[in-house]
């Protein structure tokens, strides 16, 4: 059960920080945040996303060993990175809004990367 | 003038390249036992691999140079060297790469299409004990006496079947009978090759046998695969900017130029791992030289040191074979419980037969290469596979990542989707070549697009539509048929190559119209092959589902998966016809289209 839901934290972790990390980009960021188009994240929240998206992916690469060993989990890590990503990439060409409430939690959290972390 | 240069120059890269990274690599397996204390196999095998690393650096080194004639080295004209090259080799390779990732792609379900296919195989999940003395043995001993080996496999949870293999009587290929594990009846033959033994060597063989050639042209086309990996980093990197994008409803170029990055750069460590690993596998067919210097041309040595084996003559005497369910449980004892996957018999009946057990390698991403060597008469070990070897347990560990021969179905379904990914890459990849030049082509009255074009669908679309055929005609034709001598099996292929033949002739004949029309015939067979499979084995997806058949009612919903987005394909095609205005328009994106272009047309 255990190893289960680590498998799909591997997944969900996953899929999030790729998310963190697209919306760096303005095309997306204003996709998803409904802005007008001259709009484009500021350079402290950029920084945060890289942060929060970098750390999101190390925590999916832990899970996965955690949860298949580090042979498997390493392998099981890179395949469910490509499908995240190709997963993320098609939630912002289909429906953009879906990432909303991630950039609404990266953007209210306060400067402390510790709140950040707690609030994804 | 220009293209004759541009081949020339490919020609020598790729000859002078290989010859350059054979003769290292034979210098290193040669060299490094004499220099130092590494054992022999161990320095084939590390020369032999690195070899490839070699090969990709010359390779892109000799192609890649920007040459003189445009100035210095500078980055955008490396860019442009580094597009020439991607451009080269996709159109050139693009349709073998597009073969070998379909066909490896289904083997990820390899044993999955045998069931299928073989209707008799589909038996309930093998009992937890099964006695190999009562089942295979005796089968064995009645079908092949006086045989000088046969091999048994253990049923597994995708296989729930014994297979027993021995030398045919009448001189040809081996024979391989299937066996139920709980009564040991023979099963009916299958009358085809599968999923196993046509679609599996397909993917590494292209099953063109004569001097290896279908592995010598599927290693250069993998050689290819690293060339056009790098060299797409290189040239869309300023995609990376947009990482994550795709537009559908932008203009065709845009859009395919877009799924064609996405799947590569998502996907990379796949597309580079799968080719290299590929090549690493057969290592010591593409550099011959590396055994054949440290062992001074002796294969068996070579291989006995590398892969393990024992070998001993004939005595003459006969003696009883002693239990192999005995020498199963020793190697158990050894490796752990249901853990041997093999056994096969040497010299059967004879004093000095002996017997080979094999550890199965579904528990770990590295292959197996344990081995147990017994007496086939008193069941003594005569010894193992020896142990530790850290560059082979590397090369082993590649293949296994390459292989997929764990127990595992997760990985199995994110292998399968990184394997659609590649093809998706190969196919947009073609798209936005044949886009960016179609109405400048049909300007000037250039045949290149419209030949590629047919060579793109033939080899897409074609495909699918030869293996959809190779499907419906295992499940049309008679147990017991046969047409001019060939045998049920070879009908099956002789439909695969048939309808993929008549494919590219129908591509050439409808030209555009023909993406639409090759998608509503897979739409077609695809559903054609559940309905037959449904009414020649009873086996529809909702039994399937209920008698734990997964496999079976896995392809058949993976068929009406396919059919439904061939289906949709084909609509939106015939309802949404492109318009070469559209397309001009995404031109302009791309500081590299017009060179590339310009190199393309020579």
């Amino acid at each position: 059960m255990a190893r289960g839901a680590l498998a799909a934290a591997v997944f969900a972790a996953s899929y999030l920080g790729c998310a963190l990390l697209a919306l760096r980009q303005r095309p997306h960021f204003r996709a998803v945040s409904a802005q007008a188009p001259s709009a484009r994240p500021s350079a402290a929240l950029r920084a945060r996303l890289l942060y929060a998206g970098s750390l999101t992916l190390v925590l999916s690469l832990c899970c996965s060993w955690l949860a298949h060993g580090v042979s498997f989990g390493s392998l099981y890590w890179v395949l469910a990175l490509g499908a995240t990503s190709v997963a993320v990439t098609f939630t912002l060409t289909w429906r953009p809004h879906w990432l909303g409430a991630v950039l609404r939690g990266v953007s209210a959290g306060s400067q402390s990367s510790q709140s950040l972390l707690g609030r994804n | 003038m220009r293209a004759a240069l541009v081949f020339l120059r490919i020609l020598l890269a790729v000859v002078g390249g290989y010859g350059v990274s054979a003769a290292l690599s034979a210098g290193l397996a040669w060299g490094l036992p004499r220099v130092s204390s590494t054992p022999r196999g161990e320095a084939v095998v590390l020369a032999g691999m690195l070899g490839f690393v070699v090969y990709l650096g010359v390779l892109l080194g000799a192609l890649a140079w920007p040459g003189r004639r445009r100035g210095a080295a500078s980055r955008p004209s490396f860019r442009r060297s580094m597009s020439v090259l991607h451009t080269w080799a996709g159109l050139v390779l693009g349709a073998v790469l597009f073969a070998v990732f379909w066909m490896g792609t289904l083997s990820v379900f390899d044993r999955e299409i045998d069931r299928w296919m073989m209707p008799s195989t589909r038996l309930a999940p093998p009992p937890a004990s099964l006695s190999l003395d009562d089942t295979a043995r005796k089968a064995a001993e009645r079908l092949a006496p006086g045989a000088k080996q046969w091999s048994i496999t253990l049923p597994s949870e995708r296989t729930p079947v014994l297979q027993l293999r021995y030398p045919d009587p009448a001189g040809g290929d081996s024979v391989l009978r299937y066996l139920d594990p709980r009564s040991g009846a023979l099963l009916s033959p299958p009358g085809t090759k599968g999923g196993t033994g046509f679609i599996f060597p397909f993917h590494f063989s292209l099953h063109i046998a004569w001097l290896d050639l279908g592995i010598w042209l599927v290693g250069l086309a993998a050689m290819a695969l690293l060339v056009l990996v790098v060299s797409g980093v290189v040239i869309h990197a300023h995609f990376f900017k947009e990482f994550f994008t795709f537009r559908p409803h932008k203009a065709l170029t845009r859009s395919s130029l877009d799924l064609h990055t996405t799947m590569g750069v998502l996907a990379l460590p796949f597309h580079f791992v799968m080719p290299l690993s590929g090549l690493i596998i057969f290592f010591s067919l593409f550099f011959p030289g590396t055994w054949q210097a440290a062992f001074q041309g002796d294969r068996a040595a070579f291989n006995r040191e590398v892969f393990g084996g024992y070998q001993r003559p004939r005595a003459g005497e006969p003696a009883p074979l002693a239990s192999l369910d005995v020498m199963r449980a020793r190697a158990e004892e050894l490796w752990g419980k249901g853990t041997v996957s093999s056994l096969r018999v040497m010299h059967p009946g004879d004093a000095a037969g002996h017997v080979e057990v094999r550890r199965t390698s579904a528990d770990q991403v590295a292959l197996s290469r344990e081995q147990l060597y017994l007496d086939a008469v008193t069941g003594n070990v005569l010894g193992r596979a020896e142990g530790q070897r850290p560059v082979l347990g590397v090369q082993r560990f590649v293949a296994g990542i390459h292989f997929l021969q764990f127990d595992d179905w997760a990985l199995r379904w994110l292998y399968f989707l990184a394997g659609l990914a590649g093809c998706t890459m190969i196919v947009t990849g073609f798209l936005f070549w044949l886009e960016s030049r179609r109405s400048e082509h049909a300007r000037q009255g250039l045949a290149g697009v419209r030949v590629v074009e047919a060579l793109t669908i033939g080899s897409v679309t074609g495909i699918v539509v030869a293996t959809l055929a190779f499907f419906v005609a295992n499940r049309l034709l008679p147990a017991q048929a046969s047409l001019w001598g060939m045998p049920r099996e070879q009908l099956e292929m002789v439909a695969f190559y048939v309808s993929w033949l008549v494919t590219f002739a129908h591509a050439a004949l409808r030209s555009r119209a023909a993406w639409a029309e090759q998608c509503w015939v897979i739409a077609g067979l695809a559903v054609t092959a559940v309905v037959l499979n449904a009414w020649t084995t009873g086996d529809h997806v909702l039994r399937a589902l209920g008698r734990g058949a997964f496999g079976v009612a896995g392809m058949d919903l993976l068929l009406l998966v396919a059919a439904a987005l061939a289906a949709a394909a084909a609509r939106r095609l015939e309802r949404r016809p492109l318009r070469a205005s559209a397309v001009r328009g995404a031109q302009s994106h791309l500081e590299n289209a017009a060179g590339v272009g310009r190199a393309a047309h020579g």
